[in-house]
Formats: C-alpha cells, sequence, structure tokens
C-alpha cells in the first residue's frame, strides 16, 4: 500500500492508522455505507473506474491496493 | 488550525478524500456553534461527513443522528432513537424508486398509472405531523431528484414531469405545517449535470441513489437551510452606483450616458441586476446606496432615465467623496440596524477591502467581473437566507418609509408629547396562537437592541412554557402612518406572589415613542389578574442592548440588592399608567379561546 492510499483510507474511514491486513472485518467505520463513499474517493483521486462486480469484493486494503495497482495507478502493492 | 484555514485547503482541492481530512480537522476546532441533525433516508446516503464541513463553513458543528436505513416512518411515527438524541433539526431525504416501488426511470409516464402527488404529500404530511406531537424541532426535506434517464423525453412531460408534480405537492404540503421546510435537491441536481447524480453501480448494487461526488454540492445546499434557521439574515443591502448599479462612471458619461435600460448589451445585464435588488426589497430587505458621486447628478440620472430602481425604493443614500466606511456606519445608525445587517457590493477591490479591513462585521464582496454574472451572483449570496417569509418581511421596506416620516415628523414637533399624540398610536396585545407563532419565534431570535434578556427560547420551549402557566404576548402597533403589524413579544412567568419578565423585547422601528411603557402597563394588568402582588424583571447585558439598561428604573423599579441584574416592584404600590396618547386595544373575546 502506497502512502497515498494510506491517507485516503484513513481519513475516510476516520481511523489514526491502517495495515495491509486491515479490511472491513477490523475496522468498525467501513460499514456498507462507508464502503460506497470509500470506492468513489479512491476511483476520483487516481481517476480510475472500478467494475461493476468487482466494488463488493474491495472490502480490504490488499484488494484495494491490488485492484488500484492493476489498473496501472499508482497506488498498487510495492 | 482554525475553520477559515481548514476550508482554504480543502477548497484548493476539494476531492472526496480531502472532505474527510477537512471533517476530522473541524471536529476538531473551536469557535462552532454545535448543532444536532437527525437523519432520515430510504437510500444509501453517506453524507454526514461532507454535510460535517459545509456546516462548519456555515458556522455549525455539526452531530448527526443517522436513522437505521429506511426507517423514517418508523422513526416519525414513535419514539426512537433519534427522540433520545434531541435533535435541533430532522433532515429527510427520499429516493423515488424507493418510495414508490415500481417507478423507475425506465417507467413510461404516459401508459403506466402513476401514484397521484397530492396523496402522497398528505400522507408524508400526517408522518411529519405525528412528529410534532413530541418535538418542534424543524424538519427538512430534500425533494425528488428525478431520475437519471426518462422514457417520455419528447411526447409527453415523463417521469421528469412527474418528479416536478411531486416536489410542488411536497413544497404545498410543507408551507401548512409549522416549521417543516423544503430543500430543493431537484433544482441542484438539475443545475449541475444531473445524470451524473447517479452512479447507476453504486445504485444498482447498494441503493445508494445519489452519487457522493455530488455531496459537496447537496450539502452545501442543506448547511444553507441549516444556518438559516440559526444566522441571522442581513437586513440592507447597499449598493455602489457607477458599474454596480448602472455601467459606466456618472461623472465621465452624464446621465445619457450610463447604461441601465432598454434591450442592448450591456445596459440590459445592469437592469436585470437592478431588477434582482428590487425583487430582494419586495421580500423585505432595505436598499440604500453608497456611492462616490455628485447627489446632483445622481439625482439628474434617476429622474431623466428609465431605470427599474426608483428613487423611492431606495431607503438610505450616501453620495458624496467621502470614505465608504463612514456611509456604512450612518446607514446603519440611521436604519437602527447592527453592522452585521449590512451587506456591501462594490465592484472597486479597494473599497471593498477598505470595507472588509475597518468595518469586518459588514459582509462585503467585489461584484464580478462582467454584468452579465451580477443577478446570478446576487441570488448566490447566502446571507440574505430566510427558511420562510412573513407578512412583516413582504411589508418591510414601505415600513421602514414610514418610520422615516415619523422621524421627520419629530423633527417638526415643537414638543414630545404634541408628536406622539400626532401619531395616534394604538397598541393591540394578542395573546401567542397559531396565527402569530412563527413571527413570534422570529422576533425572539433577530431582536438584539430592545431585548431585555436576550433569550432566544425555541418553539418547543415557548409551547412548553405555556403549558405551565406562564403567558406568552404579542404586541401590533399601528398608527396614522399605517400598521406595523406584530412589533413586541413578552413572556411573563409566574412564582408564587411574584409575576417575572422572562422575556420582554420590541422592534426597534416603533422605540422611542412610549410603546413599551403602554406595554408594561398591559403586564402588569396580567399580573394583577393572576394574583400577583410583586413584579420582578432581569436586564441581561448583550453586547447590542444598552439601550434598555434604564428600563426597569425608569418604571418603578428598584434593584434586588446583592444582584447586578434583578429589579423589582411592589405592584400595589407603584402601577405604571399607559401613556395617554397610546390606546390599547382591550382583548378580543376569541383571541382568549385560541390560546393554548
Amino acid at each position: 500500500m502506497t502512502d497515498e492510499l494510506r491517507e485516503i483510507l484513513m481519513s475516510v474511514l476516520e481511523v489514526d492508522s491502517i495495515s495491509d491486513t486491515d479490511s472491513s472485518e477490523t475496522i468498525p467505520t467501513w460499514d456498507s455505507f462507508r464502503h460506497l463513499s470509500l470506492v468513489m474517493a479512491i476511483e476520483e483521486h487516481y481517476g480510475i473506474t472500478f467494475e461493476a462486480d468487482e466494488i463488493a469484493s474491495l472490502v480490504t486494503v490488499r484488494a484495494i491496493a491490488e485492484a488500484v495497482g492493476k489498473t496501472g495507478a499508482a497506488g498498487g502493492s510495492p | 488550525m482554525d475553520v477559515g484555514s481548514i476550508l482554504a485547503e480543502l477548497d484548493r482541492n476539494p476531492s472526496l478524500a480531502a472532505y474527510s481530512t477537512a471533517a476530522r480537522k473541524v471536529r476538531a476546532a473551536e469557535g462552532l456553534n454545535p448543532f444536532r441533525a437527525a437523519l432520515l433516508a430510504n437510500h444509501t446516503f453517506d453524507i454526514g461527513t461532507v454535510l460535517t464541513v459545509e456546516c462548519a463553513r456555515r458556522g455549525l458543528a455539526l452531530e448527526l443522528y443517522q436513522a437505521a436505513y429506511d426507517q423514517y416512518r418508523q422513526e416519525l411515527l414513535s419514539e426512537r432513537g433519534m427522540d433520545s438524541f434531541r435533535p435541533d433539526a430532522l433532515l429527510i431525504s427520499l429516493a423515488l424508486e424507493n418510495t414508490f416501488p415500481g417507478v423507475s426511470g425506465a417507467t413510461c409516464a404516459e401508459t403506466e398509472k402513476l401514484p397521484d402527488a397530492g396523496r402522497w404529500a398528505a400522507s408524508m404530511g400526517s408522518l411529519i405531523s405525528a412528529y410534532r406531537e413530541r418535538s418542534a424541532a424543524p424538519v427538512f426535506l430534500l425533494n425528488f431528484i428525478p431520475p437519471p434517464y426518462d422514457m417520455d423525453p419528447l411526447a409527453g412531460a415523463g417521469l421528469f414531469g412527474w418528479t416536478m408534480q411531486l416536489n410542488a405537492a411536497l413544497s404545498a404540503m410543507a408551507r401548512e405545517l409549522p416549521s417543516v421546510f423544503v430543500i430543493d435537491a431537484a433544482r441542484l441536481a438539475c443545475s449541475t449535470n444531473l445524470p451524473q447524480w447517479r452512479d447507476e453501480r453504486m445504485w444498482l448494487l447498494a441503493r445508494a441513489a445519489i452519487n457522493p461526488k455530488k455531496f459537496p454540492i447537496l450539502a452545501a445546499g442543506i448547511a444553507r437551510s441549516f444556518a438559516a434557521l440559526v444566522r441571522p439574515a442581513a437586513k440592507c443591502l447597499v449598493v455602489d452606483l457607477d458599474n454596480t448599479l448602472w455601467g459606466g462612471i456618472l461623472g465621465d458619461a452624464g446621465p445619457e450616458g450610463i447604461l441601465c435600460a432598454g434591450t442592448d448589451y450591456p445596459a440590459n445585464a445592469y437592469a436585470e441586476f437592478q431588477r434582482a435588488v428590487l425583487a430582494l426589497r419586495n421580500r423585505g430587505i432595505l436598499i440604500a446606496v453608497a456611492s462616490k458621486n455628485d447627489r446632483e447628478n445622481v439625482d439628474e440620472a434617476f429622474r431623466s432615465r428609465e431605470m427599474p430602481l426608483r428613487p423611492e425604493h431606495i431607503s438610505e443614500w450616501e453620495v458624496h467623496w467621502g470614505p465608504k466606511p463612514e456611509s456604512l456606519q450612518r446607514i446603519a445608525s440611521r436604519l437602527n440596524i447592527g453592522l452585521d445587517s449590512l451587506v456591501f457590493l462594490d465592484d472597486n477591490p479597494a473599497e471593498v477591502d477598505l470595507v472588509r479591513m475597518t468595518l469586518p462585521q459588514v459582509r462585503a464582496y467585489r461584484m464580478p467581473a462582467r454584468p452579465e454574472e451580477f443577478t446570478a451572483f446576487l441570488a448566490s449570496l447566502e446571507d440574505f437566507d430566510q427558511l420562510r417569509l412573513t407578512g412583516e418581511d413582504l411589508r418591510r421596506a414601505e415600513m421602514y418609509e414610514t418610520r422615516r416620516k415619523v422621524a421627520e415628523m419629530a423633527a417638526g414637533a415643537t414638543d414630545l408629547e404634541s408628536f406622539y399624540r400626532s401619531l395616534r398610536t394604538v397598541v393591540a396585545p394578542e395573546p401567542a396562537g397559531p396565527a402569530n407563532f412563527e413571527r413570534i419565534v422570529q422576533l425572539i431570535h433577530k431582536t438584539n437592541q430592545f431585548n431585555l434578556t436576550t433569550r432566544r427560547h425555541d418553539a418547543a420551549e415557548l409551547k412548553t412554557r405555556i403549558v405551565r402557566g406562564s403567558e406568552l404576548w404579542a404586541f401590533r402597533a399601528s398608527d396614522v402612518h399605517g400598521d406595523h403589524g406584530i412589533i413586541a413579544v413578552a413572556l411573563i412567568d409566574f412564582e408564587g406572589a411574584a409575576c417575572v419578565v422572562d422575556t420582554l423585547l420590541m422592534s426597534c422601528r416603533v422605540i422611542g415613542r412610549t410603546i413599551e411603557t403602554a406595554i408594561l402597563s398591559f403586564l402588569e394588568d396580567r399580573a394583577r389578574a393572576r394574583g400577583a402582588t410583586r413584579m420582578r424583571g432581569e436586564y441581561r447585558r448583550s453586547p447590542r442592548n444598552t439601550m434598555v439598561q434604564d428600563y426597569f428604573e425608569r418604571h418603578g423599579f428598584s434593584r434586588v440588592e446583592g444582584t447586578g441584574a434583578f429589579w423589582e416592584k411592589n405592584l400595589a404600590a407603584c402601577a405604571v399608567r399607559c401613556p395617554e396618547w397610546i390606546s390599547m386595544e382591550p382583548l378580543r373575546e376569541t383571541a382568549g379561546a385560541e390560546r393554548k
């Protein structure tokens, strides 16, 4: 996870730290409402659009980092 | 970090992530007024963070209670989580397709029978009325945003037209209910690329009816309404003349050369702006002029040129070569309003900067670069926001005109008493009731100068007090010049043998003619009628109410020893009489029956 992505995750999910192993299971504010805001914020930041059937699976930090990386935007895993 | 710099940083790059960052920062900021809102929605609607920021921009520290998905009926009908949260306001957001199952953008409005708009609005009205039984908190309804596509865009009005009918029915319903207001989400959406208001993926995956990318626009609209509840509206618009109210420099071009009328550009743009200024006046905003010009030239321009704004529409003139901050101070003092009630518009950035620097209370703005942008700019100002206009608002400009005539008469009268007599003032007390309640609350919230305690009771508190035996009175005044409407409010409590003046306030447009004495004589009568033998009052100093610091002393009260602010009198020993030049109308029988 890049610092850039970490910043977005921390702001939108309102947490002070986040790690690669975190997910909607470990972060209480990451509910289904907030999930949409998170996806939109990431799309907006990187100028990308996720596939509709991909969105529901982006509920772990790792999955998001991979999905962003796959698009060629600068947010993927190192 | 102060709110101003947090917002400045956000506005440089207003992304959704930046809004989240800003929301966290403003939550820790100081100097904002707490505001509790409960959000009821029947779609996935995570607007909290963005709304927090837009509320902070308008001075409010938002605390949000978000009801569970689609629980708005339950929350309105019976006591639930929302009631214990004790919201200052309710916000209801309904998605068209979730409210009317089976209806969507794919519905053909021409061939399918759609639900009746009026009947649906009535059912919504009864849900809100059920909540009203428990709370007086204002209710804000976001109206329906039309779906992003429409099967009948050409042949008929289609689903878009039906949505607008629903919204019209919603507005009509809201006008009939106390403190229910519509926020025009449809207008916001239609003016900012309607199809983008829905992200089709988010809608189909998660019933999120509104694209989070549009939250900043929508949240600004919502926060604007919230702020209008608490922030006093500006009362006077002060405009510059050259290149503001008309095009060109009067001193150079002469009265015939300025651009202010006709069908040619850019004169028609200035004329349109003048009509917008006039529209503000018609809803109660006073218009004043502050211009560096020769007065004779300006008078000649208004006399010889046809333009929408006429001299009689302008309440105060400051036309000379002196500094504008002084002009603004004189305008405020002559109109008897605070500097914070003035909005100042000028095309000259130096004038605007000078006013901002020397009179920070005045809301000063520089005009946009081109005259075709003027009217939209004026419409975008939130300073004149009012959630609902009362009859007094619509007649205010006229009433100020009356007051000026009174002041002229006072200057002409040889002694004060003959002046009072010449006014032939009539004061009519009336108990609080449905017909005057909104105006009473409005006066309690905006009267600063003639206000003994400046207690900003809300509607709920007032109702509670009445139920507990307090008396809430409104006073109308009229005179030879016309009807002033409701100009004063008093709330009196009864504690054993004492009648306590909790609130006594009067609109500044009728001060200086002894109406305050007439009102006290009436209140003392009420106290005696209820068996009180003593009258007690309190003067709570505020930054603006020094004009009434001697009120109790002037009316025979003595200071209660050991306190700085309490005053008392024995009603039997020292009664106040209604001045003989004021006639106090007797209470009407029916008025008493209205009282709750």
